[in-house]
């Protein structure tokens, strides 16, 4: 098991550096340039030219990337080209914020989605299976931006239970922008949990305990959501770490100063060090949930094992 | 897990939301809330400032040596209480006002005066192009930002502006290469606020600039909100808001919600919200429009194989509706622009106006010029909403005169870049004066001279004679005959359509009923000092 997991540890490094240099070069690919947007359209010649010279972004690409994995090497992710902070502080920042959200959201879609894909499920083709369905399906579809404004115009303004509308807090603040971030991932769980419930109960072992006259709830519960879990999981954790990356549309409706904003803040004024830094971050985040519902596997189900 | 409890949990946290509506934070009356107008400062270093969140600080945390009257714009006494400008229009001498203090405790002095420009033009430093509006024509520019030559490399900046020298204690003496009468307007920008010496050498801005303004700053949570507070010992008397907390809200409907809650004491109102701004009382009464001096504008490139054409031009420009579209998709936030300058400069000729919309008259010029059956061409655009919308309009509007218009929408960088390459037919810019003078408006919307490449306009037979207008009006004292030859320069762009105006645009704010006072000057700055509080 430990040597699993160093194995997958070791892998990440390839992975990260590839990322990397994907990123790296794609910046820079990109048409547009770092010093033209800090110098603004009305930026001369001249200074445009001091400011490539101070970004160090007229040096060959080459040299440009060699500086940075050296400086990467050490721990040190360089400065935004915009704020001149550290890297790794402004990611530290916004990522703390970002998982708070997504770590409200991501409650949110379990214990809603879960319940309303297994009711479905068990009472398949029923009216509560229709609802939820439908319910599933608005939550796919609805445009969270248009959900955002809704929430705040109807909770804030015309209820005034949330007197707060935007900003960052941990206090009314957090629940609006959660329960919009949750709204995808609650349906995908919804319906991810209906479809794996429904394949689980047409298999034989549930006929046959069934047959063996065991309590309803035992089967459901017992023997057939626990087999069922184990797409649910795999679902779960993309969805969970697509929230920590965070979600650009809540963050910008909800003045939530997260990792969202913050990458298309970065890529926007092509801040090269920041846009870099969050890839890696991201690349991080997915590499290791991804580890983690792997070694939820064999919790779930005995049957699986790394060895 | 059993799905009852379960669900049963779902229901009780759904119910326990309302009961988190706790109190609203009680607010101190000396304190109002406001928002950021774009997204945040990237930067407290007042010689890097440049974006209007950025001189949102500075105009609210530094002073400058003049100042502009609220009201009228003209200038007035800021940091110097007087000056004497010298007959030949170069030497400026400023007398400091005494006892001036700064909040690190320390006395104004000239030697602060010194060190401000002195960073100022220091390339290192003043990374904002605001230093060269500011300074460039102030004696040892050149030497500051020197250039290579055609076979000599840059040569080492000189770290001191030699045209600025300490005379005594509260004296300053500033040289002029030229005698440009709008350098005591260009002073009053956000940007030539004066620092403490020696308070910008650490690098940290963490707390703002240490400036003797009637603010400072008190906390900077990025992504979040900026906190100012009131310098009880400004030169003006103590400003009667004594908190300021600027929040970031970057979704404009959003600043509009947050207002009407009531969490929010001025909000920006976008085009999007004003019909349901203006059709809800209690939003419609705290509307506050200010025209601001600007010009949005469609820059043609000059030696374009078609917009070479004046006749082509002229035809453009007379097909553009600019009422409707100001009507229309700027819900009445504007004012039509028929040439440069905008109503506000006393420059301004509103009977001056060479293109009313006639989509006849352009169709006979473009058949005139060559194009009897209609004519194409690209315009863009950086990623901009109302840009986009108005360029619809346009491109609707000039429709019955047969131009067809493809409207190219990129990021900003990479709009600016192929604006400064030439390689752009024509390009929507939003163009907002740096300063209130005629000067501005011709120095960047016309000649090479000052920052911005204009395509083709060094090619234009006009050109030579507009710089020797223009070297003309710029050292004529300030006044009726001053605006005259800059009237003359007007004429001629507008007869060889060197810009294609579309409209002056106006600036809206929601703004709370308690705010008494000027919340926004005549500039469409928001100054929390001239605020009296209901």
């Amino acid at each position: 098991m430990t040597r699993y997991i160093l194995s997958r540890l070791l892998q990440l490094i390839p992975t990260i550096l590839g990322i990397y240099l994907l990123a790296f070069f794609m910046m820079r690919v990109l048409p547009g340039d770092p010093a033209q947007f800090l110098e603004g359209d009305r930026g001369d010649a001249q200074s445009l030219a001091e400011t490539r010279r101070r970004l160090r972004i007229d040096e060959p690409i080459l040299v440009q990337l060699w500086a940075f994995l050296s400086d990467a090497a050490r721990g040190d992710l360089g400065r935004s080209f915009i704020t001149q902070r550290p890297v790794t502080e402004m990611i530290g920042q916004a990522f703390v914020p970002t998982a708070q959200v997504a770590g409200l959201a991501t409650l949110i879609a379990v214990m809603v989605g879960l319940p309303l894909g297994a009711i479905s499920a068990l009472n398949r083709n029923s009216f509560w299976d229709a609802a939820s369905r439908l319910l599933a399906l608005i939550g796919v579809s609805i445009p969270v931006f248009w959900l955002g404004l809704q929430l705040q115009i109807l909770f804030g303004l015309q209820l005034r239970w949330i007197p707060r509308i935007s900003g960052y807090g941990l206090d009314e603040r957090i629940i609006m922008p959660a329960l919009a971030a949750s709204l995808g991932s609650t349906a995908l769980l919804t319906r991810i949990t209906r479809s794996a419930l429904l394949e689980v109960l047409n298999q034989d072992y549930i006929r046959t305990a069934w047959a063996k006259g065991l309590r309803p709830r035992r089967i459901t519960t017992r023997h057939a959501l626990r087999n069922a879990l184990l797409p649910v999981i795999t679902v779960w954790g993309g969805s969970i770490a697509s929230l920590l990356s965070g979600t650009v549309l809540v963050e910008f409706i909800f003045s939530w100063p997260g990792m969202g904003r913050l990458l298309v803040q970065s890529i926007s004024t092509r801040d090269y060090p920041m846009v870099q830094g969050i890839v890696i971050t991201y690349a991080l985040i997915y590499a290791g949930i991804n580890l983690a519902v792997d070694l939820l596997y064999p919790v779930i189900d005995p049957r699986i094992t790394y060895s | 897990m059993k799905f009852r409890h379960l669900f049963a949990l779902v229901m009780v946290v759904a119910l326990a939301v309302p009961t988190l509506s706790g109190a609203v934070q009680a607010q101190e009356a000396a304190t109002i809330t406001v928002a950021f107008a774009e997204s945040q400062p990237n930067t407290l270093d007042i010689h890097a400032a440049r974006t209007t969140d950025e001189n949102l600080v500075m105009f609210n945390v530094c002073d400058g040596l003049t100042d502009t009257d609220p009201a009228t714009a003209a200038v007035v006494p800021g940091l110097a209480e007087s000056w004497e400008v010298s007959p030949d229009g170069l030497v400026y001498t400023f007398k400091l006002r005494s006892g001036v203090t700064f909040p690190d405790g320390s006395t104004l002095d000239a030697a602060d005066v010194k060190y401000t420009f002195d960073r100022f033009a220091n390339p290192k430093f003043g990374t904002s192009y605001v230093a060269g509006v500011v300074l460039r024509d102030v004696v040892g520019w050149a030497q500051a930002r020197p250039t290579a030559g055609k076979d000599t490399p840059t040569p080492e900046p000189a770290t001191s502006l030699s045209g600025v020298e300490v005379v005594d204690d509260l004296t300053v003496k500033i040289t002029l290469s030229k005698p440009v009468t709008s350098f005591l307007v260009r002073l009053t920008m956000a940007g030539a606020g004066i620092l403490a010496a020696g308070s910008a050498d650490s690098g940290d801005f963490s707390k703002g600039p240490m400036c003797a303004g009637p603010y400072r700053v008190e906390e900077f949570v990025q992504g979040d909100r900026l906190v100012l507070v009131a310098n009880e010992n400004y030169y003006k008397g103590a400003p009667k808001v004594k908190r300021v907390v600027i929040r970031v809200i970057p979704e404009a409907s959003t600043q509009v919600i947050e207002f009407e809650a009531g969490n929010l004491d001025m909000a920006v109102a976008p085009e999007a919200d004003l019909p349901r701004i203006r059709s809800t009382e209690a939003l419609a009464k705290q509307l506050v429009e200010v025209p601001t001096l600007s010009n949005f504008n469609l820059r043609i490139n000059l030696k374009g194989d078609k917009t070479n054409n004046v006749l082509v031009r002229r035809a453009l420009s007379l097909a553009i509706d600019r009422k409707t579209i100001v009507e229309t998709v700027l819900q009445g936030q504007g004012a039509p622009a028929y040439a440069l300058y905008p109503p506000g400069l006393s420059a301004y000729d509103k009977d001056y106006n060479p293109f009313p919309y006639d989509p006849e008259a352009a169709k006979k010029l473009l058949a005139e010029a060559g194009y009897p059956n209609g004519i194409e061409l690209t315009v863009r655009n950086d990623v901009d909403e109302v840009g986009n919308r108005v360029l619809n309009a346009i491109t609707q509007s000039a429709a019955p005169a047969g131009i067809k218009f493809n409207v190219n929408v990129t990021e900003a960088s990479v709009y600016t870049q192929d604006r400064n390459a030439c390689t752009m037919e024509m390009g929507y810019i939003r163009w907002t004066m740096d300063y209130p003078d005629p000067e501005n408006m011709v120095t960047l919307l016309l000649p090479n001279a000052a920052t911005r490449v204009n395509c083709g306009y060094g090619e234009v037979a006009v050109a030579k004679q507009i710089d020797e207008l223009y070297n003309k009006a710029i050292s004529m004292p300030l006044g009726a005959e001053r605006d005259s030859v800059f009237r003359e320069i007007e004429k001629i762009a507008m007869d060889e359509v060197l810009i294609i105006p579309i409209f002056h645009r106006v600036t809206t704010y929601l703004v709370s009923s308690r705010l008494g006072g000027t919340p926004v000057d005549s500039a469409a700055n928001r100054r929390f000092d001239l605020i009296d509080l209901k």
